[in-house]
């Protein structure tokens, strides 16, 4: 496995307050990382400037080999648009579209590929997904997990090597959850890496390795290896008690 | 507490209030324009009048002329409060020279040239200040209207060479004449002094008279006309007969029809301003939703919630209003430079300030109300609906999944399209601008256009031409008919056509019988406008202006009984035109009406080949010196129209002005507010990936198409129903044009005008959507 993202000494300021500092890690190409730490300590910043969406004050990013601190603002977003996928706490659809066109609309704009290809490919999604049935919905006449699945496939149509997500799940049930985070999982093992932020303890406990913050610099990691459904619960319990001495 | 909330509001959106204030300044300002201008042209003309004192009725004579019978009609003649007769020395333009900067003769001036000495209280020439004129021997008064294409200064010489006669004079004064201070006037008066006139009078050129009576009410003039026309063969009436109503048309049409055009822009203006401020509102009300639940919640009413909202406009309105009035001030500087320049200087006065101000407070009125017609809808808002689903006025929009079947558009311009489609009550804003402007922009120039071709000609009763000739009444004008018709049979250039104009008795639908002007001639009444019917085709038909038709009660299918020498004549009414020459009172017909003397000959020449025209013309003038009035259509057009044209041409540029300016002002706004809307819906797309450069041509291509809808649906109005506006103007005037079909130039009104409308908008849009690169993405994303 190779390094697929690389992230040296990287800092962030924001008005006067240092809200990342000298953070430096690594994300292997098809590695799930999730980022937990107690709220304000930096974790969606980090996830949007890992991922090119805000430009860090100091230090490196690399994507690919590709040094992306230094790109422009148009490179970025075709870096964006063709190998990234982003998932928020809401699912921030296009309200004008429905949930197909949703789906499709990246992979449109990239047009790498055909369209006929990218409809198929969306039919997959959806059907994976378990959404193809609600498709052609108006996004505001479909519920919160819903949205998110549909946010999902988004992500996915450009087959990207990395999802970013942040706090997919802060919104949803537990039943949502648990089928948002299963769909992750099937994804991560297709050779997607993703870097997810969480304040779920069940959620992280699904990635390989957990990355905790605290004000801003990187505490500690904990490395869970592949998941297994089978070792879900002594998972859950290592996280636990890691979390507990991180003081979270 | 209100004022607070009114303050922080222009510091969160200075730019929407400015461009709001801006709107409310521009058509306070052109609404007060109007006023000031059209009750100052009244003014001026009716201030001018009381001193000037043109006749109510007006009968221009050339001939012999017996002074008791005219005494003896009118003294017998009820409610006539003076009658004089003015004499006039009639000379060539050529016979007067100027020296000055430039040395010139007045040979090119289409309008009749006559000397004429002051007049005691009736019918006086004026200077600027309407003070009376008085000359001394050697001085000379220039009719201001020929100043606008001889450039002639007080101090310069004007040489009159006539019949051996050689007199220099030096120019003393400009003159304002109440009566003929048109060049859509056939005579200019040119003052000398007394003692001038008695020495020219009977040596040089030829005298003609006019008649003038005046009456206790000006509109008594009609009656007096026919009854001097009808009963009394032997009052003199050997050419044209005009009343105080023409007289008055005439002076005033050139500023009538600028502040038409002026009126009909700030009602647009003002529409434009009314929907921009709808947009506002509704736009403000929907990103305050939470808000406007919160204080209803708190308990405030509906009508409290509007008033905040009231505050603010009533706020911007008052700057708006006095802002507004101050432009109308600068800006009535230009709408008032013809006016003085014809009527002369007439100071502003207190009367004519309030009422421009109680037309601002008009504006101030209507918007306010408008505004809270539109605060009603605060009604509808539940609370629930406000706080819980953010849910404010838009309506439920139907979402159609169509973007994955889209296959052979450009995504981009997709997206652009589903969302104008999607959210067109949003570009409603932009559509209806874009037309209005189109409207505002294209009318203007369509006037112009139609006004400048030859074919315009024929509105104001005459066919297009290359050149036509006059043959006015004189002594020897059948002499002068010979030489001329031996010219043109010389020429094989040329194909002519000629026709007499005779007066007749016609009878009217009463049974009255009147005079009336017949032109008469194989060609006679062809290639003019037609209301009705057609031109002549046979010597028992006879086609009537729409003025001689109203005037008589004779209409079209009719037959019309003429008089000569007790011989009566019935002809048909084949056909009613447009004309405005001699006061829009004319017939046409090919009878050919022996014994009846012609007042005038005119001749219509073509050329079969158009090259050395001007030279041709020219060598006519010389070889058939004076008495005939050679004119060659263009500039005959030109000349005519000058005035206007020139007026409407500066009015049409500045309606362009206007047009861009609004389209960068509404487009600035509906930006600002649209991006401040979607910044959500932008900010996803940038955080997928779409580039800056993507995002922002979507929002060109949004304002394209619907700046491309309003645009089509402008340009169309403009084009096609523009003329009906057109011809409600003309109607208005009577000034027997009723009925006028725009001359367009498809490049310039289809083609050049909307592209450059739309490469405007796009522009502005372009400029507007800088501010997507600063878009904070993670701050809409979370927000």
């Amino acid at each position: 496995m190779g390094t697929l993202l690389q992230v040296n000494h990287l800092c962030k300021q924001f008005e006067g307050n240092e809200v990342l500092r000298e953070i430096s890690l690594s994300i292997q190409v098809g590695e799930y990382v999730a980022v937990m730490g107690r709220s304000g300590c930096g974790k969606t910043t980090l996830l949007y400037n890992i991922s090119g969406m805000d430009r860090a004050t100091r230090g490196r990013v690399f994507f690919e080999k590709k040094e992306i601190t230094a790109l422009s603002e148009e490179e970025m977003s075709s870096i964006r648009l063709e190998k990234m996928g982003f998932i928020f706490q809401k699912s921030n659809l296009l309200k004008n579209l429905s949930l197909r066109d949703n789906i499709v609309f990246p992979g449109f704009q990239l047009g790498k590929e055909s369209r006929r290809e990218i409809n198929k490919k969306a039919d997959d999604l959806m059907k994976r997904t378990g959404i193809s049935q609600i498709a052609h919905y108006d996004i505001r006449k479909v519920s919160g997990g819903q949205l998110q699945r549909a946010a999902i496939c988004r992500a996915f149509i450009n087959t990207p090597s990395i999802l970013f997500a942040d706090e997919p799940t802060g919104a949803l049930n537990s039943a949502a959850t648990k089928e948002i985070m299963d769909i992750f999982h099937d994804i991560n093992q297709e050779g997607a890496a993703i870097v997810l932020v969480t304040h779920d303890a069940k959620v992280a406990a699904r990635a390989e390795r957990v990355i905790y913050l605290e004000d801003g610099k990187m505490k500690d990691e904990l490395r869970l290896g592949k998941f297994r459904e089978e070792k879900k619960l002594q998972r859950e319990i290592k996280m636990s008690d890691w979390l507990q001495n991180m003081g979270f | 507490m209100l004022l607070n909330l009114v303050k922080n509001d222009f510091k969160k959106n200075p730019g929407n209030n400015l461009v709001l204030l801006l709107f409310m300044t521009l058509s306070v300002g052109l609404v007060a324009t109007v006023i000031l201008t059209i009750s100052q042209l009244f003014l001026s003309i009716s201030t001018m009048y009381e001193t000037a004192l043109p006749p109510h009725f007006l009968q221009m004579h050339k001939g012999m002329l017996d002074q008791e019978n005219i005494d003896e009609f009118n003294q017998a003649y009820p409610n006539i409060t003076h009658w004089q007769t003015v004499e006039m020395i009639n000379v060539y333009g050529d016979e007067l020279r100027v020296e000055g900067q430039k040395e010139f003769t007045l040979s090119d001036c289409r309008l009749d040239i006559s000397l004429v000495k002051q007049n005691l209280q009736y019918d006086v020439l004026l200077n600027e200040n309407r003070e009376f004129i008085s000359l001394k021997k050697g001085e000379i008064g220039v009719p201001v209207i020929l100043l606008e294409k001889n450039p002639i200064k007080i101090g310069d010489k004007i040489f009159l060479e006539s019949n051996g006669i050689k007199r220099e004079f030096i120019v003393a004064s400009y003159i304002y004449d109440g009566q003929m201070n048109s060049t859509l006037c056939s005579s200019t008066r040119f003052l000398i002094s007394d003692g001038d006139f008695y020495d020219l009078h009977g040596v040089v050129g030829e005298t003609e008279y006019l008649l003038e009576t005046y009456f206790d009410d000006p509109s008594m003039a009609v009656d007096y006309q026919s009854v001097y026309e009808e009963y009394i063969p032997t009052l003199p009436k050997n050419g044209q007969a005009v009343t105080y109503t023409i007289i008055f048309l005439l002076s005033a049409m050139t500023d009538i029809m600028t502040v038409m055009v002026v009126f009909v822009m700030s009602v647009l203006l003002t529409l434009i301003a009314l929907f921009c401020m709808k947009y506002t509102i509704l736009t403000a009300m929907e990103e305050e939703i939470t808000e406007i639940g919160t204080m209803k919640a708190m308990g405030l009413s509906s009508k409290a919630i509007a008033n905040l909202y009231l505050s603010k406009i009533r706020i911007l309105m008052i700057f708006g209003v006095i802002f507004g009035y101050l432009l109308s001030l600068i800006a009535y500087q230009y709408t008032s430079e013809h006016m003085n320049r014809t009527f002369g200087i007439q100071p502003l006065s207190w009367t004519i300030l309030f009422v421009g101000a109680l037309g601002s407070v008009l504006v101030y009125l209507v918007t306010i109300q408008y505004c809270k017609g539109i605060l009603k809808k605060l009604k509808n808002i539940s609370i629930v609906d406000a706080l819980v689903c953010g849910k404010g006025f838009a309506r439920e929009k139907q979402i159609r999944n169509v973007l994955h079947k889209s296959s052979p558009i450009p995504t981009t311009f997709f997206m652009a399209l589903h969302e104008v489609r999607t959210e067109v009550r949003r570009f409603s804003l932009i559509i209806l601008v874009m037309a209005l402007v189109s409207c505002i922009v294209i009318i203007p120039i369509n006037i112009v256009n139609t006004m400048e071709t030859e074919e315009f000609i024929s509105y104001m009763g005459s066919d297009v031409h290359d050149v036509f000739i006059e043959i006015e009444q004189g002594k020897d004008i059948e002499n002068r008919f010979e030489n001329l018709e031996k010219l043109l049979q010389k020429k094989n250039n040329t194909n002519y056509q000629f026709f007499e104009r005779i007066r007749m008795m016609a009878m009217d639908a009463e049974g009255k019988r009147k005079s009336i002007h017949i032109d008469s001639g194989q060609q006679a009444g062809q290639g003019l406008q037609y209301l009705l019917g057609n031109a002549p085709r046979n010597e028992s038909e006879i086609a009537l202006s729409k003025l001689e038709s109203e005037y008589l009660g004779i209409n079209f299918g009719d037959s019309l009984a003429l008089y000569s020498e007790n011989h009566e004549i019935m002809l048909y009414v084949c056909g009613i035109y447009q004309d405005v020459t001699s006061g829009g009172m004319t017939a046409k017909t090919m009878r050919d009406f022996e014994g009846v003397p012609p007042e005038q000959y005119r001749f219509m020449v073509d050329f079969i080949q158009q090259n050395n025209k001007q030279e041709i013309i020219e060598s006519w003038r010389n070889q058939l010196g004076n008495g005939y009035t050679i004119e060659q259509m263009d500039e005959f057009i030109t000349e005519i129209l000058g005035g206007v044209l020139k007026q409407l041409k500066v009015t049409a540029w500045v309606s362009m002005g206007i047009g861009i300016g609004l389209i960068g002002l509404v487009i600035s706004l509906f930006m600002k507010l649209r991006l401040a809307g979607a910044a959500s819906q932008i900010a996803i797309q940038k955080a997928l990936g779409v580039s800056v450069k993507n995002l922002r041509k979507q929002e060109l291509y949004q304002i394209l198409i619907s700046a491309s809808i309003g645009v089509i649906c402008g340009t169309t109005v403009a084009n096609v129903f523009g003329d009906y506006l057109m011809s409600i103007l003309f109607s208005a005037m009577e000034l027997g044009i009723v009925k006028i079909q725009f001359f367009i130039i498809p490049m310039i009104s289809w083609v050049i005008i909307p592209l450059t409308l739309l490469a405007f908008a796009g522009c502005f849009c372009w400029l507007g959507t800088k501010s997507i690169k600063k878009l904070n993405v993670l701050y809409h994303l979370n927000d």
